[in-house]
């Protein structure tokens, strides 16, 4: 798999995501978001963009209902919902999570509170966040 | 804008093999070794004589250099493939082999793609293995379809119009699928009903919403234009190809800019400059698509039709060979034609220009080709005459 390194740009993201936190980066240089994590940021030069706590609320940016069982998905059972959700705190930077709760009240820019848990995925559990309907 | 491969190619002779996946009676090797040697028969020249090749889309098993013993290789020159793991590389290889040509580094150039399941696997696992990393693993995005998905929904709320526009894209590719001998969907009767009851795979993607991934192998010889008129086949010239990705896109989990647009804007302004031609000059037009959404978008960011138009101009009856005003995908698209991560595309245009496809646009004079959706991408023009 790509890019699953923890020694990477996003390794104090999974770092605190383990811990129950979430975390993202700001450029201490411009103030501008990043996401994905940088070694440098690309709009003003400054390298190693801070790390910074968000509290765990995001608005729903768009969804997915899963039907067809993937490879490398068995640790989630089909029908899944993945949510992309706009965190306006970090400059509305999109972040992934599994849906949780009611999906019939699933809709656009609707704000969403999350916890951070895992996912199993072959021998290992992935850090990821889980968002529901706030 | 350096028009420098202007009308310096052309395309001398395609070889296509296609199966239904995991039904080649090929291994990947051989289809791909047949399919160049039919794209230097259909050109009359020796497959030997070949001294360059370019493919695109993480083809980890087909380097030109084990190639050599069974074309008969007299000499290498070029030999080389797009970034991308997808197949926005697709026209980028034909950018390439047109670069060489025009700079005297090689004198022919196949460009090419193969995908036998039973050899390497399949195409949408190897694609996901060059995206897919911890952050879509922990959520289920295992996947292109999915994640396109994402994007698709988007883009329906932020485009109204374009449900019912995919759905004429559907039909129009099915129709013409139904017509040529060569598509997998073949003789298929099909209704729209039988899109909107197909099973869902990712909402708001049906089965029918995605490509038809083949077995098989393709290859288009470019030689000089010079060359081409000695050659057997007549000479189907390219007057421009690129690659690109404007500022705001790339493999940014997600992030990229705007998903009511994808990510076309910088080769198809690229592509204007470069030829000097205009929506309005294009006859026909082959659309890769991956997926169906994403795909019709093309028609827009090439300025075929406008956002503010698309609703009129997106229908079935203009889409189809050979009354439509806006013919799309005439050998039947990746999506019922048949999905060699795209070449098929390419290989119709070549067909649609010669006169040889199964849905030929009357008059046709010049075709535009779109790589995959989802910067980086690329784009290419095709014409049967210089203008």
């Amino acid at each position: 798999m790509a890019g699953t390194s923890t020694d990477g740009a996003d390794a104090p993201y999974w770092a605190n995501l383990s811990d129950g936190r979430l975390s993202m980066q700001c450029c201490q240089g411009c103030g501008d978001w990043k996401w994905p994590a940088v070694t440098r940021c690309g709009r003003c030069g400054t390298d190693e963009p801070q790390w910074r706590e968000l509290p765990f609320e995001a608005v729903v940016f768009s969804w997915t209902k899963v039907h067809y069982a993937f490879g490398g998905t068995d640790g989630i059972a089909a029908p899944y919902i993945t949510v992309l959700a706009a965190l306006p705190q970090a400059g509305n930077r999109r972040l992934f999570g599994l849906f949780e709760g009611d999906e019939t009240q699933l809709d656009f820019d609707l704000p969403l509170v999350g916890r951070a848990s895992t996912t199993r995925f072959g021998s290992i559990d992935i850090p990821s966040i889980r968002w529901r309907l706030a | 804008m350096a028009k420098g491969i202007y009308g310096k190619a052309a395309v001398a002779g395609i070889g296509m093999l296609q199966f239904k996946r995991g039904q080649s009676p090929l291994s990947e090797r051989k289809a791909l070794v047949q399919a160049i040697v039919k794209a230097c028969e259909d050109a009359g020249l020796h497959p030997s004589e070949v001294d360059g090749f370019v493919s695109y889309g993480d083809d980890r098993s087909n380097e030109p250099p084990r190639l050599m013993p069974e074309l008969g290789t007299k000499e290498l020159h070029f030999a080389t493939q797009v970034w991308s793991g997808g197949g926005g590389g697709l026209l980028g290889g034909f950018e390439l082999a047109a670069m060489a040509i025009a700079t005297g580094h090689a004198k022919a150039v196949i460009v090419f793609r193969a995908l036998v399941e039973g050899s390497t696997g399949r195409l949408a696992t190897a694609v996901s293995e060059h995206h897919v990393n911890q952050h879509y693993a922990g959520v289920g995005m295992m996947a292109i379809a999915p994640l396109f998905a994402i994007r698709a929904r988007r883009l329906a709320k932020q485009c109204p119009f374009i449900p019912a526009a995919v759905e004429a894209l559907v039909q129009a590719d099915y129709y013409h699928a139904a017509r040529n001998p060569e598509a997998l969907a073949y003789g298929r009767p099909f209704d729209i009903e039988d899109y909107r009851q197909s099973r869902w795979i990712a909402e708001p993607f049906h089965l029918y919403d995605c490509s038809r991934e083949s077995d098989g192998a393709a290859a288009v010889l470019l030689v000089s234009a010079e060359h081409a008129r000695d050659l057997k086949a007549k000479p189907i010239h390219m007057l421009g190809a690129n690659f690109g990705a404007p500022a705001g896109w790339g493999d940014l989990l997600e992030n990229d800019e705007d998903f009511s647009r994808n990510g076309f804007s910088v080769t198809a302004r690229r592509l204007w400059e470069q030829t000097g031609l205009g929506p309005k000059d294009i006859d026909v037009t082959q659309i890769y698509e991956n997926f169906s959404y994403q795909s019709v978008l093309a028609l827009i960011e090439f300025g075929l039709t406008s956002y503010e138009a698309a609703a009129e101009d997106i229908r079935f009856d203009n889409l189809i060979a050979p009354s439509g005003k806006m013919p799309v995908n005439t050998a039947g698209g990746n999506l019922a034609g048949g999905f060699i991560h795209g070449m098929d595309v390419v290989i119709e245009a070549i067909r649609q220009l010669r006169g040889d496809s199964a849905n030929p646009v009357p008059d046709a004079r010049t075709c535009l080709v779109t790589g995959g959706p989802g910067a980086p991408s690329s784009s290419a023009i095709f014409a049967n005459e210089m203008p």
